[in-house]
């Protein structure tokens, strides 16, 4: 059930406040959408905020399928197969640890499964199962980030926690001094590393990954290699 | 020069919502560009700093290394081997080759046996099985000694065979006229801003060192984020841009060099 607290006029509201105009300046009202519409795709993109559920039948024998665009296939979070949930794995690990996987279907016998096992991410437009469905018709239920909504109209309602406005709020304040220069552009570097904060408590994967690590500045490497000796002094040691 | 294969193309590229147009409407905000009291429409700048044309040509690079260094998009091809030949063309659309798989055709022309994956190797290790008998192919060789859309098989195949190709394919080229982009909606902020820091780090009145450096974090960022959705490593950097390269790194952007997205 989604969220319907704020919609896009108000937010470009909260957003004027934050830039610190009350009427149209230096950015005008189509701008300001423009730059919520893309904050509300980052956020989707780092924290898969958006998810939802939808259907593809299955093929006899067909091990990959396409995702249907613009509907679905940012990223596959779970598969499910006759209400069985299938275990993920990289189109890498299957090639070298399964070959020949992609002509194994349900049918094949020997230590092949008789239901679908793994679900294979190809790209943000494909997705394979091994084995194979051999006798096809089924329902595969994909669990995946779904396109961000994006709100056009002033009264268009926003599926937004409340709690996750004031971070928004900051990474749309740095799209938007971003474009000044000067003084004001170097805003909007400390602006957008609140917004990764809040999306790295949003979503612990991405908290853990190496392009959170990245982008914050964390080098666990080099906390874990310390130098052995202590810089170098004049006088006697 | 081999024999050239026809690919037949099992995928089309997908295309969504946004178009280049979009885009070019933000860099237009983004830099000021559009007319006094107007909305931006892409195409009417108010300066001669840049232009539309600029802008696009600059989009269409940074679309086809955000797909080279993601591999994001993927499509299926297949084409017939020919017995005895090592050599063959790859699809002129190709950016990079996923996988290769080979499966054996018999006399009635079905497909028989497994598709068997190809080794990626290097033209020295090639070499080591090209004295092997004919057969099934278990290395393909697309890198070191070989033409550009060109790959070399060894063992070479005995007879009729199919090859199965996986590939992160040319996007879509971009005209500035509302041609939908190749990349999801969500990953269109890294074309955004992949061109602004194109743009500003280019020499001239446009240079701004520092903007340049936050919109190529962004633009890392949003490339190293793709690539860990869909399990794969992300690219890697010098050293220099790791560690305080992003704008959570220093509160002083001046610090930070524009990162190389195309090491």
């Amino acid at each position: 059930m989604p969220y319907s607290n704020i919609n896009l006029g108000q937010l470009r509201a909260l957003l004027d406040n934050q830039l610190g105009q009350s009427a149209p300046a230096l950015w005008r009202t189509d701008e300001k959408n423009k730059i919520l519409q893309d904050t509300l795709r980052w956020w989707n993109i780092l924290t898969g905020y958006w998810k939802g559920p939808f259907t593809i039948t299955t093929t006899a024998s067909a091990p990959w399928y396409a995702l249907p665009a613009p509907l679905a296939g940012l990223s596959t979070i779970r598969v499910e197969f006759q209400s069985r949930s299938l275990r993920p794995a990289t189109r890498y690990d299957m090639d070298h640890g399964r070959d020949g996987w992609e002509a194994e279907t349900t049918a094949s016998g020997g230590d092949v499964p008789t239901k679908p096992k793994y679900y294979v991410i190809g790209g943000t437009n494909l997705l394979g199962i091994w084995p194979a469905d051999a006798a096809g018709n089924s329902a595969l239920v994909v669990n995946s980030i779904l396109t961000t909504p994006t709100p056009t109209l002033d009264s268009d309602a926003i599926d937004l926690a409340p709690e996750l406005i004031d971070p928004l709020l900051s990474g749309a304040q740095a799209l938007a001094v971003f474009k000044e220069g000067g003084v004001e552009a170097k805003l909007a570097g400390p602006l957008f590393t609140k917004f990764i904060e809040a999306a790295g408590d949003q979503c612990a994967v991405f908290k853990a990954s190496a392009a959170y690590r990245r982008y914050m500045g964390i080098d666990y490497g080099r906390a874990k290699m310390p130098y052995r000796l202590p810089a170098a002094q004049i006088g006697a040691r | 020069m081999p024999v050239p294969i026809v690919w037949t193309a099992v995928d089309t590229l997908p295309t969504w919502t946004l178009t280049d147009l979009d885009i070019l409407k933000r860099l237009q905000y983004s830099l000021m560009e559009s007319l006094f009291n107007t909305n931006a429409d892409g195409i009417n700048f108010l300066t001669t700093r840049t232009s539309p044309a600029e802008l696009t040509t600059f989009m269409n690079q940074r679309q086809q290394n955000f797909l080279y260094l993601t591999g994001a998009i993927v499509v299926r091809a297949t084409a017939a081997s020919v017995g005895g030949q090592p050599s063959y063309n790859y699809p002129s659309n190709k950016i990079h080759a996923r996988s290769i798989t080979w499966q054996a055709v018999d006399s009635s022309g079905n497909l028989t046996g497994k598709p068997k994956r190809l080794e990626r190797t290097d033209a020295f290790a090639l070499s080591l099985t090209e004295g092997d008998p004919p057969g099934r192919p278990r290395f393909f060789d697309d890198g070191s000694a070989q033409p550009t859309l060109e790959f070399r098989v060894s063992p070479v195949t005995s007879a009729a065979g199919q090859f199965r190709l996986m590939m992160v394919p040319q996007p879509v080229t971009l005209l500035g006229s509302g041609t939908a982009l190749s990349i999801p909606d969500e990953m269109a902020s890294a074309l955004h801003f992949g061109v602004m820091a194109d743009f500003l780090s280019s020499d001239g009145e446009s240079l701004d060192a520092d903007r340049a450096a936050f919109a190529e974090s962004l633009y890392d960022l949003m490339v190293d984020v793709t690539c860990i959705m869909l399990g794969n490593d992300p690219p890697q950097r010098k050293q220099s841009d790791r560690a305080g390269s992003g704008a959570g790194g220093s509160s002083d952007n001046a610090t930070a060099a524009p990162a190389s997205a195309s090491s």
